[in-house]
Protein backbone atom coordinates (compact mmCIF):
# COMPACT_ATOMS: atom_id res chain seq x y z
CA UNK A 1 0.00 0.00 0.00
CA UNK A 2 1.95 2.84 -1.19
CA UNK A 3 0.99 6.00 -3.63
CA UNK A 4 3.25 6.35 -6.48
CA UNK A 5 5.48 8.86 -7.25
CA UNK A 6 4.87 12.09 -9.38
CA UNK A 7 1.54 14.47 -8.55
CA UNK A 8 0.49 17.12 -9.88
CA UNK A 9 2.39 19.70 -11.56
CA UNK A 10 5.39 16.94 -11.49
CA UNK A 11 5.76 17.40 -7.56
CA UNK A 12 6.91 14.09 -5.72
CA UNK A 13 3.89 12.86 -3.99
CA UNK A 14 4.24 12.11 -0.03
CA UNK A 15 4.23 8.28 0.34
CA UNK A 16 4.24 5.76 2.81
CA UNK A 17 5.10 1.75 3.28
CA UNK A 18 2.57 0.04 5.61
CA UNK A 19 4.04 -3.06 6.39
CA UNK A 20 2.33 -6.52 5.87
CA UNK A 21 1.13 -7.32 9.02
CA UNK A 22 0.02 -3.65 9.66
CA UNK A 23 -2.36 -3.70 6.03
CA UNK A 24 -3.50 -7.52 7.45
CA UNK A 25 -5.08 -5.56 10.81
CA UNK A 26 -6.84 -2.88 8.31
CA UNK A 27 -8.15 -6.21 6.21
CA UNK A 28 -9.28 -8.06 9.44
CA UNK A 29 -11.04 -5.22 10.64
CA UNK A 30 -12.59 -4.62 6.98
CA UNK A 31 -14.04 -8.68 6.73
CA UNK A 32 -14.85 -8.99 10.42
CA UNK A 33 -17.15 -5.62 10.14
CA UNK A 34 -18.65 -7.39 6.56
CA UNK A 35 -19.58 -10.36 8.71
CA UNK A 36 -21.09 -8.45 11.92
CA UNK A 37 -22.75 -5.86 9.96
CA UNK A 38 -25.12 -8.32 8.73
CA UNK A 39 -26.62 -8.95 12.15
CA UNK A 40 -25.99 -5.35 14.21
CA UNK A 41 -28.15 -2.45 13.37
CA UNK A 42 -27.59 -0.68 10.20
CA UNK A 43 -26.32 2.99 11.55
CA UNK A 44 -22.87 0.35 12.86
CA UNK A 45 -22.53 0.14 9.33
CA UNK A 46 -21.66 3.87 8.59
CA UNK A 47 -19.72 3.63 12.24
CA UNK A 48 -17.38 0.44 10.96
CA UNK A 49 -16.71 2.47 7.49
CA UNK A 50 -15.65 5.47 10.10
CA UNK A 51 -13.54 3.44 11.92
CA UNK A 52 -12.14 1.64 9.20
CA UNK A 53 -11.00 5.08 7.96
CA UNK A 54 -9.82 6.30 10.94
CA UNK A 55 -7.60 2.89 11.30
CA UNK A 56 -6.28 3.92 7.40
CA UNK A 57 -5.22 6.67 8.46
CA UNK A 58 -3.78 5.74 11.33
CA UNK A 59 -1.87 3.50 9.16
CA UNK A 60 -0.55 5.77 6.77
CA UNK A 61 0.32 8.60 9.29
CA UNK A 62 2.51 6.30 11.44
CA UNK A 63 3.81 4.29 8.84
CA UNK A 64 5.39 7.93 7.74
CA UNK A 65 2.79 9.53 5.50
CA UNK A 66 3.39 13.44 6.17
CA UNK A 67 0.04 15.02 5.94
CA UNK A 68 -1.15 17.35 8.02
CA UNK A 69 -4.84 16.94 6.34
CA UNK A 70 -4.64 13.24 7.00
CA UNK A 71 -3.78 13.78 10.92
CA UNK A 72 -6.61 16.54 11.37
CA UNK A 73 -9.38 14.11 9.55
CA UNK A 74 -8.02 10.93 11.51
CA UNK A 75 -8.41 13.28 14.69
CA UNK A 76 -11.77 14.10 13.92
CA UNK A 77 -13.27 10.72 12.43
CA UNK A 78 -12.26 9.07 15.50
CA UNK A 79 -13.98 12.08 17.87
CA UNK A 80 -17.16 12.43 15.87
CA UNK A 81 -17.36 8.38 14.76
CA UNK A 82 -18.59 7.32 18.54
CA UNK A 83 -21.28 10.30 18.01
CA UNK A 84 -22.85 6.71 16.76
CA UNK A 85 -23.28 5.40 20.22
CA UNK A 86 -24.18 9.03 21.96
CA UNK A 87 -25.76 11.42 19.77
CA UNK A 88 -26.93 9.63 16.61
CA UNK A 89 -28.86 12.57 14.87
CA UNK A 90 -24.74 14.17 15.65
CA UNK A 91 -23.58 10.98 13.81
CA UNK A 92 -25.81 11.50 10.81
CA UNK A 93 -24.80 15.34 10.39
CA UNK A 94 -21.56 14.20 10.17
CA UNK A 95 -21.21 11.77 7.46
CA UNK A 96 -22.28 14.29 4.72
CA UNK A 97 -19.63 16.63 6.97
CA UNK A 98 -17.08 14.25 6.38
CA UNK A 99 -17.71 13.42 2.71
CA UNK A 100 -17.33 17.01 1.67
CA UNK A 101 -14.24 17.45 3.17
CA UNK A 102 -12.05 14.34 1.77
CA UNK A 103 -14.32 15.65 -1.74
CA UNK A 104 -12.80 19.14 -1.09
CA UNK A 105 -8.99 17.77 -0.59
CA UNK A 106 -9.79 15.32 -3.54
CA UNK A 107 -10.20 18.67 -5.69
CA UNK A 108 -7.34 20.28 -4.45
CA UNK A 109 -5.11 17.56 -4.87
CA UNK A 110 -6.29 16.57 -7.96
CA UNK A 111 -4.82 18.82 -10.14
CA UNK A 112 -6.08 21.29 -12.56
CA UNK A 113 -9.99 19.74 -12.01
CA UNK A 114 -12.90 22.29 -12.31
CA UNK A 115 -15.65 21.59 -9.90
CA UNK B 1 -17.33 -0.11 31.89
CA UNK B 2 -13.59 0.45 30.57
CA UNK B 3 -12.91 0.76 26.80
CA UNK B 4 -9.37 2.18 26.46
CA UNK B 5 -6.91 -0.71 28.78
CA UNK B 6 -3.68 -0.24 30.18
CA UNK B 7 -1.06 -2.76 29.92
CA UNK B 8 -0.34 -3.81 33.38
CA UNK B 9 -1.20 -7.53 34.15
CA UNK B 10 -3.95 -8.79 35.62
CA UNK B 11 -2.81 -10.79 38.63
CA UNK B 12 -3.35 -14.51 38.48
CA UNK B 13 -5.12 -14.42 42.05
CA UNK B 14 -7.57 -11.51 40.71
CA UNK B 15 -8.16 -13.94 37.67
CA UNK B 16 -9.17 -16.71 39.90
CA UNK B 17 -11.70 -14.21 42.24
CA UNK B 18 -13.23 -12.80 39.06
CA UNK B 19 -14.02 -16.47 37.69
CA UNK B 20 -14.95 -17.73 40.78
CA UNK B 21 -17.44 -14.96 41.10
CA UNK B 22 -19.05 -16.14 37.88
CA UNK B 23 -19.28 -19.82 38.92
CA UNK B 24 -21.45 -18.12 42.04
CA UNK B 25 -23.75 -16.25 39.23
CA UNK B 26 -27.38 -17.29 38.98
CA UNK B 27 -28.09 -20.02 36.40
CA UNK B 28 -31.60 -21.39 35.64
CA UNK B 29 -31.71 -24.87 37.07
CA UNK B 30 -28.14 -24.47 37.98
CA UNK B 31 -27.32 -25.90 34.21
CA UNK B 32 -24.70 -23.83 33.19
CA UNK B 33 -24.12 -24.49 29.64
CA UNK B 34 -21.89 -21.90 29.10
CA UNK B 35 -17.92 -22.38 29.14
CA UNK B 36 -15.02 -19.77 29.46
CA UNK B 37 -11.79 -19.44 27.62
CA UNK B 38 -9.07 -17.36 29.36
CA UNK B 39 -6.79 -15.79 27.36
CA UNK B 40 -3.92 -14.00 28.29
CA UNK B 41 -1.10 -14.57 25.40
CA UNK B 42 -0.93 -11.20 24.28
CA UNK B 43 -0.65 -12.43 20.30
CA UNK B 44 -3.23 -14.81 20.41
CA UNK B 45 -5.34 -11.38 22.28
CA UNK B 46 -4.29 -9.33 19.36
CA UNK B 47 -5.66 -11.68 16.78
CA UNK B 48 -9.07 -11.72 18.35
CA UNK B 49 -9.02 -7.72 18.47
CA UNK B 50 -7.79 -7.79 14.91
CA UNK B 51 -11.49 -9.41 14.23
CA UNK B 52 -13.10 -7.81 16.90
CA UNK B 53 -14.30 -4.49 15.25
CA UNK B 54 -15.71 -3.65 18.30
CA UNK B 55 -13.10 -3.32 20.87
CA UNK B 56 -10.89 -0.84 20.84
CA UNK B 57 -8.19 -1.12 22.45
CA UNK B 58 -6.48 -4.70 23.57
CA UNK B 59 -7.04 -6.06 27.30
CA UNK B 60 -4.30 -8.18 29.47
CA UNK B 61 -7.20 -10.84 29.69
CA UNK B 62 -9.69 -11.80 27.62
CA UNK B 63 -12.47 -14.24 28.41
CA UNK B 64 -14.48 -15.78 25.59
CA UNK B 65 -17.93 -17.18 27.29
CA UNK B 66 -19.22 -19.92 24.72
CA UNK B 67 -22.50 -21.36 24.66
CA UNK B 68 -21.23 -25.67 24.57
CA UNK B 69 -24.01 -27.14 22.63
CA UNK B 70 -23.15 -30.63 23.47
CA UNK B 71 -24.58 -29.19 27.18
CA UNK B 72 -27.11 -27.40 25.90
CA UNK B 73 -28.12 -30.57 24.23
CA UNK B 74 -27.53 -32.42 27.22
CA UNK B 75 -29.79 -30.20 29.21
CA UNK B 76 -32.45 -30.65 27.05
CA UNK B 77 -32.63 -27.10 26.04
CA UNK B 78 -33.34 -25.72 22.44
CA UNK B 79 -30.51 -23.82 22.11
CA UNK B 80 -32.92 -21.53 19.76
CA UNK B 81 -35.52 -21.28 21.98
CA UNK B 82 -34.56 -21.18 25.55
CA UNK B 83 -34.10 -17.81 26.72
CA UNK B 84 -32.24 -18.82 29.71
CA UNK B 85 -28.83 -19.83 27.95
CA UNK B 86 -28.79 -15.89 27.11
CA UNK B 87 -30.07 -15.05 30.17
CA UNK B 88 -26.97 -17.31 32.69
CA UNK B 89 -24.48 -15.66 30.10
CA UNK B 90 -25.71 -12.25 31.46
CA UNK B 91 -25.64 -12.65 34.72
CA UNK B 92 -22.03 -14.87 34.55
CA UNK B 93 -20.74 -11.73 33.20
CA UNK B 94 -22.01 -9.46 35.73
CA UNK B 95 -20.77 -11.21 38.59
CA UNK B 96 -17.38 -10.87 36.77
CA UNK B 97 -17.84 -7.82 36.27
CA UNK B 98 -18.97 -6.35 39.77
CA UNK B 99 -15.90 -8.72 40.91
CA UNK B 100 -13.47 -7.19 38.55
CA UNK B 101 -14.97 -3.49 39.43
CA UNK B 102 -14.16 -4.57 43.14
CA UNK B 103 -10.76 -5.07 42.58
CA UNK B 104 -9.99 -1.83 40.70
CA UNK B 105 -10.15 -3.43 37.16
CA UNK B 106 -12.14 -2.26 34.13
CA UNK B 107 -13.91 -4.25 32.06
CA UNK B 108 -16.00 -4.60 28.63
CA UNK B 109 -18.37 -6.72 27.30
CA UNK B 110 -17.71 -7.22 23.78
CA UNK B 111 -20.33 -8.69 21.21
CA UNK B 112 -19.31 -7.17 18.11
CA UNK B 113 -16.46 -9.71 16.57
CA UNK B 114 -16.15 -11.98 14.06
CA UNK B 115 -17.98 -15.17 15.22
CA UNK B 116 -16.22 -17.53 11.88
CA UNK B 117 -12.81 -15.68 12.60
CA UNK B 118 -12.31 -15.87 16.12
CA UNK B 119 -12.97 -19.15 15.93
CA UNK B 120 -11.01 -20.29 14.12
CA UNK B 121 -7.97 -18.22 15.59
CA UNK B 122 -8.87 -20.26 19.04
CA UNK B 123 -9.51 -23.19 17.45
CA UNK B 124 -13.20 -23.65 18.72
CA UNK B 125 -15.03 -27.02 18.27
CA UNK B 126 -18.27 -26.96 16.28
CA UNK B 127 -20.49 -27.01 19.75
CA UNK B 128 -18.61 -24.30 21.08
CA UNK B 129 -20.95 -20.96 19.94
CA UNK B 130 -18.77 -17.91 20.80
CA UNK B 131 -21.40 -15.74 22.62
CA UNK B 132 -19.38 -12.59 23.96
CA UNK B 133 -16.06 -11.79 24.97
CA UNK B 134 -15.09 -10.32 28.44
CA UNK B 135 -12.52 -7.49 28.46
CA UNK B 136 -10.61 -7.54 31.85
CA UNK B 137 -7.63 -5.03 32.64
CA UNK B 138 -6.45 -1.73 33.82
CA UNK B 139 -7.53 0.83 32.73
CA UNK B 140 -5.61 3.03 31.00
CA UNK B 141 -4.79 6.29 32.69
CA UNK B 142 -4.30 9.71 30.97
CA UNK B 143 -5.64 9.04 27.98
CA UNK B 144 -8.75 10.61 26.72
CA UNK B 145 -12.13 7.83 26.79
CA UNK B 146 -12.74 6.49 24.32
CA UNK B 147 -16.64 6.73 24.44
CA UNK B 148 -18.28 10.25 25.75
CA UNK B 149 -19.99 10.18 29.34
CA UNK B 150 -23.40 9.02 29.17
CA UNK B 151 -26.28 10.48 30.87
CA UNK B 152 -26.70 10.17 34.74
CA UNK B 153 -27.95 7.68 35.79
CA UNK B 154 -31.23 9.13 37.59
CA UNK B 155 -32.56 9.94 34.45
CA UNK B 156 -31.90 6.99 32.64
CA UNK B 157 -33.92 5.28 35.79
CA UNK B 158 -36.85 7.34 35.61
CA UNK B 159 -37.04 6.69 31.94
CA UNK B 160 -36.25 2.82 31.90
CA UNK B 161 -38.22 1.72 35.43
CA UNK B 162 -42.09 1.24 35.32
CA UNK B 163 -44.40 1.15 38.52
CA UNK B 164 -47.68 -0.96 38.82
CA UNK B 165 -48.58 -0.71 35.01
CA UNK B 166 -46.50 -0.23 32.23
CA UNK B 167 -45.64 3.26 31.03
CA UNK B 168 -46.43 4.54 34.33
CA UNK B 169 -43.68 6.71 36.04
CA UNK B 170 -43.50 6.63 39.75
CA UNK B 171 -45.33 8.80 41.55
CA UNK B 172 -41.92 9.89 43.88
CA UNK B 173 -38.99 11.69 42.27
CA UNK B 174 -35.91 8.76 42.22
CA UNK B 175 -33.76 8.70 45.03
Amino acid sequence: MSQQPGGPGGAQEPSARVPRERAYELLAHLVASAEICVTEPHYYGSFRLLDAAAKLAAALLECGLEDPWLASLQAELDRNKVLMMSDRPAFYSYLPQASRQVAQRLLETAGDVAP
Amino acid sequence: MVRDFGPSPVEESQLWMILEAGRWASAASNNRVYRLLVLRDRRRIKLVADLSPGIFSQPAVMVVICTDLQAVAAAGLRQDAEPTVFVDVGTLMMNMMAQAHALGLGTCPATSFSRAGVGLILGLPAHARPEVILLIGHPAAARPRILPRRSPPSRLLAELVYWERYGQASPLPPG
